[in-house]
């Protein structure tokens, strides 16, 4: 029997985890089930004691572990105090951690957004050396400026600076279709570009080669799911794509699709050959009137755009002729601002679709602003009521100090404790977090994953939020314990009043911004209701666009018209050239009274004697267009911003020059329109003029259908329509109420961030106070009893307790008033068309602010006030 | 009486008060093994008996050393008066409850 032994790594690793006071009973049962075992088999006896061993590895039978290590003994022993007065103040330790859970869980939030707001697009591994190449342009109405350029420009950049190691040109020609076989796609995510943008930006190349040459005018680069649907397999490279918008078109590689965060979701690229493009292409990329098309630049390791901007006059005075040079002028716009800091930047040429809107700094800026408010709020609070609670432990700094404690000591164990009490509201607000992470997304309009809060970068973040508010709070509330006078002891636990003026100051302080946070938010959201709210001019309900995206689809549009028409849900149909709220480019036309005169830039529609019926624009003056199409194609409507700026005495009959691209024709104004907006209601009111379809400047592109009712039926009948008189081509349908929303999804977005940091900086401010106010009532409560036994009543107690507070709120609203008024003001200026700051504003953020908080403590002081005063007088 | 006693507690207690004098780790656990036909862990029954002495239910005292222990002493469990008042506590109420049932016929059908 001896021989067999349980295994003795197993039995030494349990006389080293065990408590020597167990360890007898559990060895000596683990080798007698051992030796009961054997009698079966021994591996099976073996397998048996070592699990037995594991699980007897519990907390209760682990070894104490002794520490003589001072500092050890102090933690431990701070530790246990701290939890004991958790226990004892569960509403002080409770408040204060949920307002520190909302604040760091509201910063992280907004940390989130903002990072993801500040990368996008910073994929591409050159990105510090990529730029996008601006048009500075000095027109009639003042500066502007686009992100197209003269078409020549990035070969002559590429040429004749030695800086610049790689330029590209990119574009977009609408929509398109792609096809092999019987398959047919319409696809509007596509970009037309030359070979240059592969060494430039990044694109990740599963198969194939960007680069290679090709015949024919253009080769297509696809993304799986385009290859998929084509050719049912992703193994396409060299393949023929029967036709595209270039024609048909050779497969040169396959391409993932973009990153979340990248500005662009291409599914197909273009790589055109200028020298293999017909001749009619060929000119107009050459010419260098024509300023159509995106450049990108990427400059050499170590060269800067002031390398270029030195030499820039001598460029310019080479290729651009000497009339315009004053006019145009270019610079570089790097690619870290694409994303956050192009919003002073119009399209000017037909630019590839985004897939996350353009953004803008500042917003941002605000919003981060906001994160920090809140968290330093939250450390406001901390400090309030953690040196309330410090000034309420005379005993326990007494005792410390009799025993020995220096002031360090005292310090110490506060800046402990707080650390203990941050760490406790991180871990909420990462439970919050988890919690409302969905709703988060959905608001933000964001599509990252909560894997961000975790990344490297971010577990930076939190250890600096953590550090920063940890030294912040911790400060005050330490100071005032470690300066409690010893002989305080005497009166066990007394308080000792000081530090009241502090205190006042910091509620003031943090109610000040909670009222500057809410007065912003209402300010913001009314102003963004107002926008959307504001009549636009004709009504972008029930309205379906279809595009016209071929010849076929031209040349019929009278058919197409009429077809529309028959189904009982369409109300009217009509075509025109754009779309108010159009995705594209506006283009412009000229208008003279005088061909001498400058001209007045209008915004051209070119439409279909429906369009007003079906837009329900309303005609002020005159008539409509006929329908004549000989006669009507010599007159114009206009609107009124087109009658003030042509400065028309007698509008109706005058003779207007209307000139596209040196090609003048004299037209005669028919009727005068109501001004109508275009574009989102952040643009002003523009001149518009309309021709009739058959015009000299622009055809049709669109057709619109006014529905009753019933949108599914109506589209299913119009693709239908589509699908008889243009069968090469798949329709292309939209929504345009949708269309226009766009235009506001990111500011509704970002309103509706800052609103609930706004609320959620009022919770915690309320927190405070009820905190603060419950510890008031707690230590009035003998004065309160004394005072009832004097005659006083229910009222005049409750007065006793809040007066101070509505005094501070009072004094809060005073400060915080003038400085959100002059900001908000300055940002309001940005509108064209906007709100004024009226009282109601400041007088609703005070009411919202004072009943948040006055509810939560109503009822606590009521409770006192009514209570039976001799309780009162009894208690210590 | 106030008492706190848990459904597995109350079975080592029953074997504890079962095996007078005798009840030690390795006989409880045997003995509930074979009565209940469930697996039950050593160690399980151990900390069962650990918080069973803390409520004061049992008291132990220390036995001799034989060799199939590794040498090691048993320890050996005894009921206390306030655990077999615990226990005729427990077998009251259930059988009190359990004498309201009322005559239940579940016939087949």
């Amino acid at each position: 029997m001896s021989e067999l032994q349980p295994p003795k790594w197993a039995v030494r690793f349990l006389r080293w985890y065990c408590h020597d006071d167990y360890l007898a009973e559990i060895e000596g049962d683990l080798f007698e089930l051992f030796y009961l075992r054997t009698s079966s088999s021994n591996r099976s006896a073996n397998l048996f004691f070592v699990w037995n061993v594991l699980r007897s590895l519990r907390l209760i039978n682990l070894k104490k572990t002794q520490t003589n290590n001072v500092t050890m003994n102090l933690l431990k022993n701070y530790t246990k105090i701290y939890f004991r007065r958790f226990r004892k103040e569960t509403i002080h330790y409770g408040v204060n951690i949920l307002g520190l859970g909302m604040g760091f869980a509201i910063l992280f939030f907004i940390l989130m957004f903002v990072y993801d707001e500040k990368n996008i697009d910073s994929f591409h591994s050159k990105g510090d050396r990529v730029y996008r190449v601006v048009e500075k342009s000095q027109e009639d109405d003042g500066v502007h400026h686009y992100f197209s350029v003269a078409n020549p420009l990035a070969d002559a950049l590429k040429a004749d600076f030695p800086a610049v190691e790689e330029t590209a040109q990119m574009s977009y020609f609408g929509s398109q279709v792609l096809a092999k076989g019987d398959i047919r796609i319409a696809d509007r995510d596509w970009a037309l570009a030359t070979k240059g943008i592969f060494n430039i930006l990044d694109f990740e190349i599963i198969d194939g080669n960007p680069m290679k040459d090709f015949q024919g005018e253009a080769g297509i680069i696809l993304t799986p799911e385009i290859a998929m649907s084509l050719f049912g397999t992703i193994d396409v490279v060299g393949e023929m794509v029967d036709e595209a918008r270039f024609g048909p078109a050779e497969v040169l590689a396959v391409m993932k699709d973009m990153p979340r965060n990248s500005t662009y979701q291409f599914k197909e690229i273009y790589v055109i050959n200028k020298d293999q493009m017909s001749e009619g292409f060929q000119r107009f990329f050459n010419n260098w009137d024509t300023r159509f098309l995106q450049t990108w630049i990427l400059l050499k390791e170590g060269a800067s755009p002031e390398d270029l901007y030195s030499q820039k006059q001598a460029f310019i005075e080479k290729y651009y002729d000497e009339e315009i040079r004053d006019q145009h002028d270019f610079y570089l716009h790097p690619l870290r601002d694409v994303h956050l800091g192009s919003t002073h930047i119009e399209n000017g040429g037909p630019a590839p679709l985004l897939a996350i809107q353009y953004s803008d700094r500042q917003f941002v800026s605000i919003i981060l602003l906001m994160g920090f408010l809140v968290i330093f709020i939250a450390a406001l609070n901390y400090i309030n009521l953690s040196s309330v609670q410090a000034l309420k432990r005379t005993l326990e700094a007494s005792m410390r100090k009799i025993n020995g404690a220096t002031n360090k000591h005292l310090i110490g164990q506060l800046f402990f404790e707080t650390f203990l009490t941050i760490i406790i509201a991180y871990g909420v607000s990462l439970l919050l977090i988890f919690a409302f992470f969905p709703y988060f997304i959905e608001i933000a309009n964001k599509n990252f994953e909560i894997a961000l809060l975790f990344s490297a970068d971010f577990v930076l973040y939190h250890v600096l939020t953590i550090s920063i508010i940890w030294t912040i709070s911790a400060f005050v509330p330490a100071l005032y314990y470690s300066k409690l006078k010893r002989s305080l002891l005497v009166l066990k636990n007394a308080f000792s009043g000081k530090g009241d003026t502090l205190r006042k100051v910091l509620v003031g302080i943090q109610y000040a911004l909670a009222l500057f946070l809410i007065i912003g938010s209402i300010t913001i959201f009314r102003q963004l209701n107002y926008v959307q709210s504001k009549n636009l001019g004709f009504n972008n309900n029930n309205l379906i666009i279809l595009d016209i995206n071929s010849g076929a689809a031209r040349r019929n549009f009278k058919n197409i018209i009429e077809g529309i028409k028959s189904n009982p849900n369409v109300l009217n149909a009509t075509t025109s050239s754009r779309v108010p709220g159009e995705w594209k480019d506006l283009p412009i036309a000229r208008l003279h009274t005088n061909l001498t005169d400058p001209p007045v830039l209008t915004n051209h529609y070119a439409v279909e004697m429906n369009w007003l019926d079906t837009y329900q624009v309303e005609l002020i003056e005159g008539r409509n267009f006929t329908g004549a199409d000989l006669s009507d194609s010599l007159n114009i409507l206009i609107n009124q911003k087109t009658v003030e700026m042509l400065s028309l005495e007698e509008p109706l009959g005058a003779s207007i020059w209307v000139n596209n691209n040196n090609d003048s024709v004299q037209m005669r104004v028919v009727g005068i329109i109501k001004d109508f907006h275009f574009e989102s209601l952040y643009e002003p009111i523009g001149p518009v003029v309309l021709t009739h379809w058959n015009n000299h400047i622009r055809s049709i592109d669109y057709f619109t259908v006014r529905y009753s009712q019933n949108p599914k039926e109506t589209v299913e009948h119009v693709e239908s329509v589509n699908a008889t008189f243009d069968p090469g081509t798949p329709a292309e349908i939209h929504f345009l109420d949708q269309q226009w929303e766009r235009f506001y999804k990111a500011e509704q977005s970002r309103s509706t961030i800052i609103l609930i940091a706004s609320i959620v900086s009022i919770m915690i401010s309320a927190f405070g106070l009820f905190g603060l106010i419950n510890f008031t009532a707690e230590r009035k409560t003998k004065e309160i009893g004394i005072r009832k036994v004097m005659g006083a009543s229910v009222s005049s107690i409750i007065n006793l307790i809040l007066k101070d507070y509505i005094v501070l709120l009072l004094i809060s609203l005073i400060v915080a008033g003038p400085v959100a008024y002059w900001l908000f003001t300055e940002w309001l200026a940005d509108f064209a068309y906007r709100i004024n700051l009226s009282v109601d504003i400041f007088l609703i953020a005070f009411v919202v602010v004072s009943i948040i908080s006055f509810s939560t403590v109503l009822s606590r002081i009521f409770k006192i006030a009514r209570e039976n005063p001799v309780n009162a007088i009894k208690s210590e | 009486m106030d008492y706190q006693l848990g459904e597995f507690e109350e079975l080592v207690l029953l074997t504890v008060a079962a095996q007078h004098d005798e009840a030690y780790g390795v006989s409880i656990f045997e003995f509930l093994t074979a009565e209940t036909k469930k697996k039950i862990n050593i160690s399980a029954i151990h900390v069962a008996l650990k918080r069973l002495q803390k409520k004061g239910f049992v008291s132990s005292r220390e036995g001799g050393i034989t060799a199939e222990r590794g040498g090691r002493r048993k320890k050996y469990y005894i009921v206390t008066a306030y655990g077999k008042q615990v226990l005729d506590a427990q077998n009251d109420l259930r059988s009190r409850i359990y004498n309201k049932i009322p005559q239940i016929s579940f016939t087949q059908v």
